[in-house]
C-alpha cells in the first residue's frame, strides 16, 4: 500500500450504480466496469501521480493537486469513457493523501455549458 | 437508385479547374511540373487542385505536394487543439463536483477497503493489490 485511499460517499451511492448506464451497458459490463474502477484505485493508491494533472486557472483554484484518470472496459480500444476525479491532498502532518471525489462518465461539451452557467449563476462555491 | 450504382456526395469546395481523364493524362506531366514549382503552400487544399475524372464529372483530385503537406499538419494541429479543449471541458466540468463534495466532512468518506467491500468486490480488491505489489517488486 502507498498513499491512505479515501472515496467521498457519493461515489458509491450515486457515481457507481449509474457507472456505465449512461453508454447501456448490460449488467455483465457494468460489473466489469467496477471491477477495473477497484483495480485502478489500488494503482492510485500506490502511485496517485498516474493521472493527468488538472490544470490551475483563475477562479477554478479548487482543481490544485486534482488528477483526472480516464478508464474504460478492458479491451475497450477506442477513445476511454469514463474518468476518476481525485486530489493528492497534502493536509495530513507530512504524509499525502488521496481523496476520490467523483467516478463518472467524462463529459462532452454539453455538460461543460451546463457546468458554465451553474459556476455564472453562483450555484456552486 | 436502383441501377446500383453509387451515388458520390458532392463537396460543397471544387477545385477551379476540371479535367476529364483523357485530358488529365496528356496534362499530367506538365501539371507535375507546375505543382513542383511550388515552394509555399496555399490556404487550402482546394485552391490550387485539379479535379478530374470520366465526363469531367469528378472524382479525383491532383495537389500539390506542399498543399497536401499542409494540409495534413493542419488536420495533427486541430487534433492536438481539440484534445486540449476536451481536457478544458474536463476540467471545468470537475470543478463544480469537486467544490460541492469537498463539503463533506471526511470523517464521511470511506476507505478503499471499506467501499469495495459494499460493492462485494473485496475479492478482486486483494487480487489487484497483490497483482500490484508484485509488480512493483
Amino acid at each position: 500500500m502507498g498513499y491512505p485511499l479515501l472515496l467521498h460517499p457519493l461515489v458509491r451511492e450515486q457515481d457507481v450504480p449509474t457507472l456505465g448506464a449512461q453508454f447501456e451497458l448490460d449488467k455483465k459490463a457494468q460489473l466489469s466496469l467496477r471491477k477495473e474502477l477497484v483495480a485502478l484505485l489500488v494503482e492510485i493508491e500506490r502511485e496517485p501521480r498516474i493521472g493527468r494533472p488538472m490544470r490551475r486557472r483563475p477562479g477554478y483554484e479548487i482543481l490544485a493537486d486534482c488528477h483526472s484518470l480516464t478508464f474504460d472496459l478492458p479491451g475497450w480500444r477506442r477513445k476511454r469513457r469514463f474518468r476518476i476525479i481525485y486530489k493528492l491532498d497534502p493536509s495530513i502532518e507530512a504524509i499525502h493523501r488521496v481523496l476520490v471525489y467523483a467516478v463518472g462518465p467524462r463529459p462532452n461539451l454539453e455538460a461543460y455549458r451546463r457546468a458554465r452557467e451553474r459556476r455564472q449563476a453562483g450555484d456552486w462555491p | 437508385m436502383g441501377r446500383g450504382k453509387k451515388r458520390r456526395k458532392l463537396s460543397t469546395i471544387q477545385p477551379k479547374q476540371r479535367l476529364g481523364t483523357s485530358e488529365a493524362r496528356e496534362n499530367l506531366p506538365k501539371l507535375v511540373n507546375e505543382f513542383a514549382e511550388y515552394e509555399r503552400p496555399a490556404s487550402s487544399l482546394a485552391s490550387r487542385a485539379v479535379e478530374f475524372g470520366p465526363r469531367l464529372r469528378g472524382g479525383a483530385w491532383l495537389v500539390p505536394e506542399v498543399d497536401a503537406q499542409a494540409a495534413i499538419k493542419r488536420e495533427q494541429t486541430l487534433a492536438e487543439r481539440v484534445l486540449e479543449l476536451e481536457e478544458l471541458v474536463e476540467d471545468l466540468t470537475a470543478a463544480p463536483i469537486v467544490a460541492s463534495r469537498a463539503q463533506t466532512p471526511l470523517e464521511e468518506w470511506e476507505t478503499l477497503d471499506e467501499f469495495a467491500a459494499a460493492l462485494g468486490l473485496s475479492d478482486v480488491l486483494q487480487a489487484a493489490r497483490v497483482a500490484t505489489t508484485r509488480r512493483a517488486s
